[in-house]
């Protein structure tokens, strides 16, 4: 059986965007990030604990990142006696399909030339050229090709 | 000094017209000449010509107007400039045109560069910002060799990155195929890498700056379909035509679920999967394209210097 090269039909579904600016994150600044999603808050003192000591980083270094990422807008924070305490403005989720999106360039113009990514999947695809396609597959497989 | 502008600006005139000119050709070019049948190689090497067509044509016909001028200024052809008449200005270093160049002139190619200034600033502008948002990325995933796995429930798998290249594949992909079809969509992301696709698709890119902007989409789709067949026909040595097409049809299906909905700059699956089944006898190649290119293009040359005449009228018009 030869198998027909034929144009796919294909149906567009149309969703809009949720765009969320990216600021760029170090290396620092997303382990605070981690800590906060994993932990719902936490103080610079804390962060230093969790993830300065073991990097070698002083105390100041951390609380300047959470700063960082309060200006970008990633943390919030309240004021408990004398410190802040930091808690993530954006889910964990949110965050890192809207990175993923701005690097494989889904929402804006950018090329995003230095991506190749293996689908092009936003669309629902005719189910019945799906079906005959899945029918050739299954064919091949039975004869052993 | 100004003779020297007015041979320029002569020039000039005639880059842009080559180029207008090309870029007019290159819609009904990417209409004609790039058929499906066609094996991914050949399509990418007429989309390689087609993309530099802008810069080939007008660089071709202004090194010939150039040759020319030497040409005669070192007596290897014979100067006739003298038979010619006011109001025609010449393409020769022994006779430079009086122009009198003022600010419209310089207004449009200040124009002309600042367009391509601007154009050029802003892909860089684009590649860097590219390049910082995959740092915040990578320091997401997980693994720090070349395969990098992100923490998200769509169906990802891609590769990126310019100066150290890597793959990236999502939990939702991991959970969504079998391991045979990892080991596939695995072996696809690879063949970019080990075939420096990312780098080849950065400098068709740069050609596209040339182009104007819907004829440019319509190449970069092309070539990133392209692309993408190619890196699935060498998987395909590996694991064979069905378990590849097998493969796609499964990481096409797993994105159509709710939470697999992701678009992205990538390429048509299902077209990829049909071309994988069909059968290889339907696939084509062919040099007369390339042939034909090149001989077109030599003969824009070589009628830049023979018609130099009629060419220096239609400029003396416009001028």
């Amino acid at each position: 059986m030869v198998f027909q090269f034929s144009p796919v039909v294909h149906v567009k579904v149309e969703k809009k965007p949720e765009q969320l600016k990216i600021p760029k994150l170090g290396d620092l600044e997303v382990a605070v990030l981690e800590l906060i999603w994993a932990r719902g808050n936490a103080s610079a003192k804390e962060a230093h604990g969790a993830v300065g000591l073991s990097r070698g980083i002083s105390l100041n270094t951390v609380q300047s990142a959470m700063e960082r990422l309060y200006r970008k807008g990633l943390l919030s924070r309240q004021k408990y006696g004398h410190a802040y305490r930091y808690s993530a403005s954006v889910p964990r989720e949110r965050l890192l399909a809207a990175l993923i999106n701005d690097v494989l360039g889904r929402f804006n113009n950018d090329s995003a030339s230095s991506v190749a990514a293996i689908l092009d999947a936003a669309e629902q695809y005719d189910a019945e050229t799906l079906a005959l396609i899945e029918a050739e597959i299954k064919g091949r497989r039975e004869r052993g090709e | 000094m100004s003779a020297f502008l007015g041979f320029a600006w002569l020039l000039f005139l005639l880059a842009a017209g080559t180029w207008l000119l090309s870029s007019a050709l290159v819609p009904l070019l990417v209409r004609l000449a790039l058929p499906v049948s066609l094996t991914p190689g050949a399509r990418a090497q007429r989309l390689w010509l087609i993309a530099a067509l802008p810069l080939l044509l007008p660089f071709t016909v202004v090194s010939a107007a150039f040759f020319l001028g030497l040409a005669k200024k070192l007596d290897w052809i014979h100067d006739h400039c003298v038979h010619h008449g006011i109001g025609h200005p010449h393409l020769c270093f022994e006779h430079l045109p009086q122009l009198f160049l003022d600010y419209p002139q310089a207004l449009v190619a200040g124009g002309f560069a600042s367009v391509l200034l601007l154009l050029s600033g802003r892909f860089a502008i684009q590649q860097w910002r590219q390049a910082l948002r995959l740092d915040s990325l990578k320091a997401f995933a997980r693994g720090s060799g070349r395969l990098r796995l992100i923490d998200d429930a769509r169906v990802l798998a891609f590769a990126a990155g310019l100066r150290r290249p890597q793959v990236f594949m999502s939990r939702g992909l991991l959970h969504a195929l079998n391991r045979r079809e990892r080991r596939i969509v695995l072996a696809h992301e690879a063949a970019h890498l080990r075939h420096g696709d990312l780098t080849k698709t950065f400098v068709f890119e740069l050609l596209l700056l040339l182009h104007f902007p819907l004829a440019d989409q319509a190449l970069r789709r092309s070539w990133r379909q392209v692309m993408e067949e190619r890196a699935d026909d060498r998987v395909v040595n590996r694991f064979g035509t069905t378990a590849v097409a097998s493969a796609l049809l499964a990481v096409s299906k797993a994105a159509m679920q709710p939470a697999g909905a992701l678009s992205v700059a990538g390429a048509d699956p299902l077209q990829r999967v049909q071309r994988l089944l069909a059968s290889p006898a339907e696939r084509k190649q062919s040099g007369v394209f390339a042939w034909g290119y090149g001989a077109a293009v030599l003969a824009a040359g070589v009628a830049t210097v023979v018609a130099h005449h009629d060419l220096e009228t239609l400029l003396g018009i416009l001028v």
